[in-house]
């Protein structure tokens, strides 16, 4: 059976009503996709708000400059080591510890969108640079950051596009700026590719720095998707952003991450935002607000579908506790479930959905939890699980489980599972709530969003 | 540690406190006891392990009164240990005991111990005994009728109460306890409980064979020092009874461990005893171990450790400032080396097979063994120092200390060529691949201080680092070799090996192995780094940036209670001893 | 009216839960399983790096130019392991003499490439993808096939990779993500020593959700398969069941890991191992014959025991190294990178051809002092998945390669 969603309903705003109150289990929904996990101060703050008040402040929020300033030196050393995993734990420790959740999901997103590994490029300065570009631009002006990520030196290292030269032009690039950057396939030709990697002819890498060689740019005519002229890189970027897909590709993106993993959105589904996007010259931050504000988003078509990543998986479990933890393991852990941060497994980034789960997946996911909650590092609210739970005045088995599941859950527990963990936290004494927490999290449920 | 059991929770815990806290305090001790009964003359000819303290007040008092103790109870790791279940357990079984003892803990127990606190074990009864002599007889009645009534208060039950010779003796789930006189004898084993008391009530010339009589023990206490704690393990009775067998075994699989221990397991290997005594005072500490030592003990694949009849003495080091630690050891590594066949596993050998052809290829084909390692003589030096950056640009973001090795060169003549040229090759290497990783090149340079040849290797800083206090790791490096006489030395950086090239030599002491470490200029090296440290701490503890402060500033502060730590290991004609120490700055009182 | 706007969010659907159900995904997941029953086969593959040198591999003994050309490095008869006139294994190779002799090996000798590079990563990226550096390169040719197999998401994953190291480039896919596994720890589940816990989660895991969310759904049977393949594992892992007698080495160790995982019925189609040291450029005997050593032994005992097991006839192992050696010896007791070299596919009795395929390269018609192919190593890969995965090759590959007549189906 076929259906559509009706996008008049779907965009128009949310208000809450008996049906779809506003309460601890859309504002967690809400903290779980333009974010990581509400804590309880999150929530209680939340809760005295309307939702669109909500996310205007996390789309506006500014990271203290204090705040900002110790990142950069916590990168600064890490980067001293030589070692760039230490760059990795460092956007773990970030993520966990910034103010400014909404930000840091958003750059996440990018880094998917403009996947670059530093497995390849190796230099962490590169890297770096290329995260901060990333999360500048996180909310803004779309065609600014495309044009400056078309000159990153690590995205031109990482598509082996560190020369360009006009008798040989690469074509690398071109490539994924129009497949995977801004069009999606099918909107372009290969004549196209070939054009456009024209244009990029003398776009260069040297030392760490971009370049432009101008011996070696091809200063004829191009023509790419229907324009003709002497292009050059900023043009071709020009000519792409222009194409009527490239709102339309981002939207669907968009969409896909913050709003429900199936099934794709219809163009009809697309079309207004995707205007709007154009008529507001490509800025991210209005668009976002328009899905985030949605009736759609606060439906049962958004709620609980979409399967969690695993940094949204394990950053989340930890926000939601307030939770800290060894940041070099934490980001171990995720490269090993297949989301190492800066790590992305190719340029077409994570891929999302159902590809997050297989077996090998799933029991990493579980022993992740357990090794998080049971290792000496980690803290909730600075001090033990159990004191942090009892500071909530939850302390019985069956209270700290509804605790949990309002906080952790997108979809309902069922009754059954949930007398059987308050039962099996019940036989173990020492250990209840290692066992109920990680009985909890190796639910199905669990690693729904 | 004892299960739950029919006599209720509260007793046991506070007896198994009570041996916590006096197993605390136990290292163990000498002095000759002028009292008529020695523990030696209560404990079986069997007892394989003998642990003696003989005045534990005093050694409560320098452990616990040290003002290090008291910071060290500050540091992170600490807090943590004590907010485990386990101790908060512990703490419960202690207040539980001050209550009945009526006292404070410490003051119970400098009492209870006050004249000796002996450990054993003995072989044929497989049984632990402690021995624990109190001030005077009173005392210990009083100790034993508040336990008693602990015990009572609790639920516990008086027909564990036997008689043995006289001796009232309170069965334990396993073992039992009984005080006579000034004695509190504690055992887990029924059996070796009862030759315990047949010794101690035993008639003046009713002479029963005891530990005292073990030709073995008599020959170890010889060795006896002056010392708080000192104890002996029967080695040849352990061996024969297949006890501790990875002890004995070789380092099959590990080479570098093979290098550190190598030598001491053969010893350990046919040594009857070894003994150990450790002295603590306001200066700090001393650990010795001493065990006897033959010469045709080492068989010949381990020549290499001791050397030609167990002389081999570690080198004599140049000098350098700001030394962080020394390491002069005597070990014929290319004896070793070549003998990899008769010391390690296939699989080993396959290993040092692979790396042997690794190294040969960097050596331009000369054999790795025989030729390279073979024109070192077997003294061998390490010296670690902090460096300095004062004027040096630019400076590294994390400032690690220069370090070096200091060879001999069995034939200076020939090997000097020889090695500067592999020297100038490996340099040339890493330019090669450096270059292709995007890494700044190195510049060598050649010259001549005095007697010492210098060739020396610096990166070039790209024109982005010259001037840099953040500059990246590398810029730690600038490998260098020196050659005086025949004095080799391999560093990491120019001036070091300008340094130990030039510097005279230091007097050594006669050792096989001595290990320093001077814990000022670690810490200086350590506050050198110290946002590396905070940065470090955060992203590893998950702490916040005050959090890490605190923890970094603390390990600071208690690192200046510290003035170093060493180990030396010395092979004399029949005696192998073993020292480790270290040193505290005296408290300012 | 808000009401009747809520309603109104499905155009063309019925209201109530059955618009909840996604038309269309459980009969392709259905599918999809159904595909994946189709090839319940096995390939093991290992990699060796660094280059080994086939020529001291698979021995020439008597031909005269190799003992000329190798003066020092050249093997005596008497230390190899014959198998035909004039040609012998290294006598370390016991392991797959013994193969040999049971009908169970495949030596597939001359095998490279035209135009062959020296550069031990530009070489084995080729051989990874197919493609030379002058093409973008962005999958590997187990990538490429995992994508044409529709592995079924949730169950087990189509490949795993054992190992620390970098992801091979061969598994890279787009779309399907290879797990790499350092030990078979990260296969059980913390915490499962606890009975009840274990139990809980089982039956957890195992309840049906109904409610109609189906990413949920797929979750649930992925969960309770995940769960019941950690439990037969841990049950195979821990029953010492196998008789064979493993040798201790780093790859035995990781082919063990391989034959518990294949006991444990996982469904996965390929495993990858690697084994590192092949580059001799000095001292090269004994560095060799351990490996070599190391090689055979451990391939032996993986098919022993997955013979014990019963399950000979779904695995095949396959041996490959980015290229040969030069074939005179150096100055140093080693070679240098070389060109073509043999490969081995080894297997049941029943499912391979056994003995040596192609003859051995002339040592007397060399090019630039190195051997000269005469079989594409697309051509063993064709086999592999056209015979034993019955998959067609030519997208995979990258062109069209007439597979080498290894496999007997």
């Amino acid at each position: 059976m076929n259906f559509e969603i009706d996008p008049e309903w779907a965009w128009r705003e949310y208000s809450p009503d008996n049906e779809t109150p506003w309460n601890l289990r859309t504002a967690s929904h809400l903290f779980r996709r333009l974010g990581f996990g509400a804590s309880q101060k999150d929530l209680d703050a939340a809760l005295q708000r309307k939702p669109s008040e909500l996310v205007d402040d996390l789309l506006n929020i500014n990271e203290p400059v204090d705040f900002q300033r110790e990142m950069k030196s916590l990168a600064d050393s890490a980067l001293a080591t030589g070692n760039v995993k230490q760059l990795s734990a460092w956007w773990a420790y970030r993520m966990l510890a910034s103010p400014a959740q909404a930000l840091e999901k958003t750059t996440l997103f990018w880094h998917g969108h403009f996947a670059t590994s530093a497995e390849k490029v190796t230099e962490g300065q590169l890297m770096l640079t290329q995260n901060e570009l990333l999360r500048r631009y996180a909310f803004g002006d779309f065609s600014q950051m495309l044009l400056e990520i078309s000159r990153d030196a690590a995205m031109l290292i990482y598509l082996d596009s560190a020369t360009n030269r006009k008798a040989h032009p690469n074509e690398n690039y071109a490539r994924e700026i129009m497949e995977l950057f801004c069009l999606g396939e099918g909107n372009y030709s290969e004549t196209d590719i070939r054009e456009l990697a024209r244009c990029f002819t003398g776009w260069e890498v040297r030392r760490g720095e971009f370049r432009f060689n101008r011996f070696q740019h091809d200063t004829g005519t191009k023509n790419i998707l229907g324009k003709s002229g002497d292009f050059g890189g900023e043009d071709g970027v020009r000519i792409v952003l222009e194409q009527k897909s490239a709102p339309e590709f981002l939207v669907s993106k968009l969409i896909r991450y913050f709003v429900m993993d199936e099934p794709a959105a219809s163009r009809e589904l697309i079309a207004p935002l995707a205007k709007e996007m154009r008529e507001s010259g490509m800025k991210i931050r209005p668009v976002l607000r328009r899905i985030l504000t949605s009736q759609l988003f606060y439906s049962p078509l958004a709620i609980g579908r979409k399967i969690k990543s695993p940094v949204e998986m394990a950053i989340g479990l930890l926000r939601s506790l307030e939770g800290t933890t060894n940041s070099f393991e934490l980001a171990e852990s995720l490269q090993q479930l297949g989301q190492g941060l800066l790590y992305p497994p190719s340029v077409k980034g994570w891929d999302g959905g159902r590809t997050w789960i297989n077996s090998s997946t799933l029991l990493g996911r579980s022993n992740l939890v357990r090794d998080l909650i049971t290792h000496e590092k980690t803290r909730f609210g600075r001090t033990s699980l159990k004191q942090y739970l009892a500071s909530q005045k939850v302390t019985q088995p069956r209270a700290i489980i509804d605790h949990l599941e309002e906080r952790l859950f997108a979809v309902a527990i069922p009754e059954a599972a949930k007398d059987r963990i308050a039962r099996l936290m019940a036989a173990a004494s020492g250990k209840a709530i290692v066992e109920g927490l990680h009985a909890l999290c190796t639910l199905p449920e669990f690693q729904i969003a | 540690m004892p299960s739950r059991s029919r006599i209720g929770v509260h007793p046991l815990q506070s007896l198994v406190t009570i041996a916590v806290i006096l197993g605390l305090s136990a290292g163990v001790a000498a002095s000759a006891m002028a009292q008529e009964i020695h523990p030696e003359n209560l404990l079986p000819r069997s007892t394989v392990l003998y642990v003696a303290m003989d005045a534990p007040p005093a050694v409560m008092a320098s452990i616990l009164d040290h003002p290090v103790s008291k910071q060290i109870q500050t540091l992170d790791v600490y807090q943590k240990a004590t907010q485990s279940q386990e101790y908060r357990n512990f703490l419960t079984g202690r207040k539980l005991f001050e209550i009945q003892i009526g006292g404070e803990w410490r003051a119970a127990i400098e009492a209870v111990a006050d004249k000796g606190l002996y450990a054993a074990y003995d072989a044929e009864t497989k049984g632990g005994v402690l021995l624990v002599r109190g001030k005077d007889e009173a005392t210990m009645e009083n100790f034993r009728t508040k336990i008693l009534e602990l015990t009572r208060l609790n639920g516990g039950d008086q027909q564990k109460i036997t008689d043995y010779k006289g001796v009232a003796v309170y069965r334990l789930p396993e073992g039992g306890a009984a005080v006579y006189k000034d004695w509190l004898i504690v055992t887990n084993k029924g059996d070796l409980g009862k030759q315990v008391i047949d010794r101690i009530v035993a008639m003046p010339g009713e002479k029963q064979e005891s530990l005292a009589d073990n030709p073995i023990y008599q020959q170890a206490s010889q060795t006896r020092p002056a010392s708080q704690v000192w104890s002996f393990v029967d080695l040849g009775t352990i061996r024969s009874g297949g006890g501790a067998q990875k002890v004995f075994e070789g380092q099959a699989e590990n080479p570098l461990a093979e290098l550190i221990v190598g030598g001491i397991q053969s010893v350990l290997q046919h040594a009857d005893w070894v003994t150990s005594d450790l002295s603590v005072g306001e200066t700090g500490l001393t650990w010795n171990f001493t065990s006897p030592l033959a010469q045709d003990w080492i068989p010949e694949q381990r020549q290499y450790y001791f050397g030609p009849a167990n002389s081999g003495l570690a080198p004599a080091l140049p000098e350098a400032k700001d030394t962080l630690l020394t390491l002069a050891a005597y070990r014929d590594v290319s004896a070793m080396w070549v003998r990899a066949g008769d010391l390690f596993n296939e699989q080993m050998n396959d290993k040092l097979a692979e790396a042997d052809a690794g190294l040969s290829t960097i050596f331009a084909g000369r054999d790795f063994g025989e030729e390279i390692l073979g024109s070192f003589a077997p003294e061998i030096g390490v010296v670690v120092v902090r460096q300095d950056f004062a004027d040096t640009k630019p400076t590294p973001a994390l400032r690690l200390p220069a370090f070096a090795m200091v060879l001999k060169l069995k034939d200076p003549e020939t090997m000097r060529g020889e090695l500067r040229r592999t020297f100038q090759s490996a340099i040339g290497f890493f330019n090669i691949v450096g270059a292709q990783n995007g890494n700044p090149q190195l510049e060598m340079d050649m010259q001549k201080v005095g007697e010492t040849d210098l060739i020396t290797s610096r990166y070039l800083p790209e024109k982005k680092d010259k001037d840099s206090t953040t500059a990246p790791i590398i810029y730690n490096f600038s490998p260098s070799v020196s050659f005086t006489g025949d004095r080799f030395v391999l560093a990491s950086t120019a001036k070091l090996a300008e340094t130990l090239g030039t510097a005279p030599l230091k007097e050594a002491a006669s050792v096989n192995t001595a290990v320093e470490l001077h814990a000022d200029i670690l810490r200086d090296a350590l506050m050198d780094n110290q946002e590396q440290l905070i940065t470090q701490n955060m992203l590893t503890e998950g702490h916040s940036r005050e959090e890490a402060e605190a923890a970094v500033g603390l390990l600071l502060e208690v690192m200046k209670n510290f003035k170093g730590a060493g180990l030396q290991l010395k092979a004399d004609k029949d005696r192998l001893n073993l020292q480790f120490h270290i040193d505290t700055n005296t408290p300012v009182r | 009216m808000r009401n009747s706007s809520r309603r109104s969010f499905l155009r063309h659907a019925s209201a109530g839960t059955a618009v909840l159900t996604f038309g269309g995904i459980a009969p392709k997941a259905l599918q999809a399983a159904a595909m994946a029953q189709k090839s319940e086969r096995i390939l093991v593959v290992i990699e060796l790096q660094g280059g080994n040198d086939g020529l001291n591999t698979v021995v020439p003994f008597a031909d005269s130019a190799y003992q000329k050309l190798r003066p020092k490095l050249a093997l005596k008869k008497d230390d190899l392991l014959t198998i035909s006139d004039g040609l012998a294994f290294h006598g370390s190779l016991k392991g797959f003499a013994d193969l040999l002799e049971a009908g169970q090996l495949a030596v597939i000798q001359g095998v490279g490439y035209e135009n062959p590079n020296r550069s031990h990563f530009e070489s084995m990226d080729i051989w990874h993808t197919c493609q030379r550096k002058e093409e973008t390169r962005t999958d590997g040719w187990l990538g490429r096939f995992f994508e044409k197999e529709a592995a079924v998401a949730g169950t087990d994953p189509a490949a795993l990779h054992l190992g620390a190291d970098k992801q091979p480039f061969a598994l890279m896919s787009r779309t399907v993500r290879t797990p790499s596994i350092r030990s078979l720890e990260q296969f059980r589940l913390q915490g499962a020593d606890d009975a009840d816990f274990r139990k809980a989660v089982q039956e957890l895991a195992d309840a049906k959700r109904g409610g109609g969310n189906d990413l949920l759904d797929f979750v649930q049977t992925s969960t309770s398969s995940a769960i019941a393949a950690s439990e037969r594992l841990s049950g195979a892992a821990s029953k010492a069941t196998t008789s064979v007698v493993w040798p201790t080495s780093p790859l035995a160790d990781q082919l063990q890991t391989v034959a518990r995982l294949i006991r444990s019925g996982l469904t996965t189609s390929v495993y990858y191992v690697t084994l590192n040291g092949f580059d001799t450029h000095s001292q090269q005997p004994d560095v060799h014959a351990a490996l070599l050593r190391q090689l055979s032994d451990s391939v032996k005992a993986l098919l022993d025991d997955v013979k014990e097991q019963g399950q000979s006839e779904r695995v095949a192992v396959m041996c490959f190294s980015e290229f040969g050696r030069r074939v005179e010896e150096n100055a140093s007791d080693g070679t240098d990178h070389g060109t073509a070299g043999p490969m081995f596919i080894a297997g049941a009795a029943s499912q391979i051809h056994s003995g040596l395929i192609g003859d051995h390269p002339k040592l007397n018609d060399l090019k630039d002092g190195d051997l000269k192919h005469h079989t594409d190593f697309r051509q063993v890969y064709a086999a592999v998945i056209e015979k034993w995965f019955q998959t067609p090759s030519s997208e995979i590959l990258k062109g069209t390669w007439t597979p080498t007549p290894v496999f007997r189906s």
